[in-house]
């Protein structure tokens, strides 16, 4: 594996984990103004990891713990994993189900983003593992400064850095646009999530959005 | 109750990492199939995207803009992102 491309992702997620510990930042500075402990903070980020569901919880731990509800927000902001497990099946396959389970344990968006232009089955997976654990080393060490220096970095938004994610998505889409085959499926996705999003609570505009792409693709492919 | 909390948050993330990979399991692989997974794989960025240009301000939309511009004419990846950023953290401090 490590041969077939895990530094290689590894290193090609540097730019983003560079900006992954100014999240780590954010994260830490927010969990302290919420009153979470220094522990809580630096071990959820090492062993949840899944920052936007962390952001999620902070209201949760304060008063009693309501352990169904944060399963369940916990489940309904990290949902997009699902999609992104389903769609990985193909190039995991053939793989052992330890090697599967090893495998996604560090899975998020940024490197699946990035190996979705890799046309190797193997150095895909490679690519998403390595660039896995670029990102979760970063969030680490983000979280710690956070946790520590927070309180003298001053407002980070002036930086643009909580722009940086949704740019990379962006950025990550126009290199995954083929043309015309993609146009029906990226409108339709992007309309119905954004009508979901207006309409109904907890984060499933994106299984819905990824859903109708995913169908507007079939569609059109029995038309071809 | 710290460690218990903990434990739930980690087991409904793994959940969401292994649960599509397992379900697939099920699920044959026809040309069908793979063509949802592919529309999916694209389109799952997109929606992930949209909230933040929707509820974002002026600098953040402008970033995304700058950075999707830059990608489609210049194909290269830090670069666009260090565009995008640079125009919202500039948008920002102009305006």
């Amino acid at each position: 594996m490590r041969k077939g491309g895990f530094w290689d992702g590894f290193w090609r997620l540097g730019p983003v984990g560079a900006m992954v510990i100014a999240f780590g930042i954010a994260w830490g500075v927010a969990g302290k103004d919420a009153g979470l402990s220094d522990a809580l903070i630096i071990v959820m980020s090492g062993v949840v990891f899944a920052g936007a569901s962390q952001f999620a919880s902070i209201e949760l731990w304060a008063g009693p713990m309501n352990y169904l509800a944060l399963f369940l927000i916990t489940v309904a902001v990290n949902a997009r994993h699902l999609l992104m497990g389903t769609t990985l099946y193909p190039d995991l396959a053939h793989q052992s189900r330890w090697r599967q389970m090893l495998s996604v344990m560090t899975m998020t968006d940024a490197p699946y983003a990035m190996a979705q232009s890799e046309p190797d089955r193997d150095r895909r997976i490679a690519l998403i593992v390595g660039g896995g654990w670029m990102i979760w080393l970063t969030w680490m060490i983000g979280t710690v400064i956070g946790v520590v220096f927070g309180g003298i970095l001053g407002d980070t938004r002036a930086y643009g850095f909580d722009a940086l994610m949704p740019i990379f998505f962006s950025v990550m889409l126009v290199s995954v646009f083929k043309g015309r085959s993609s146009l029906l499926p990226f409108i339709g996705a992007g309309v119905a999530s954004l009508l979901w999003y207006l309409s109904f609570p907890g984060n499933w505009h994106v299984i819905v959005g990824a859903l109708v792409g995913g169908a507007l693709n079939v569609v059109q492919g029995e038309q071809e | 109750m710290m460690a218990v909390g903990l434990a739930v948050m980690v087991l409904a993330t793994y959940l969401t990492r292994i649960g599509g990979v397992w379900v697939m399991h099920f699920v044959p692989l026809t040309p069908a199939v793979r063509r949802m997974l592919a529309g999916m794989a694209n389109t799952v960025l997109l929606a992930v995207v949209i909230p933040y240009a929707w509820e974002g301000d002026w600098g953040m939309r402008a970033g995304i803009l700058a950075g999707i511009v830059c990608m489609a004419t210049t194909r290269r990846t830090v670069l666009s992102m260090a565009v995008g950023v640079l125009v919202t953290a500039l948008y920002r401090l102009a305006l």
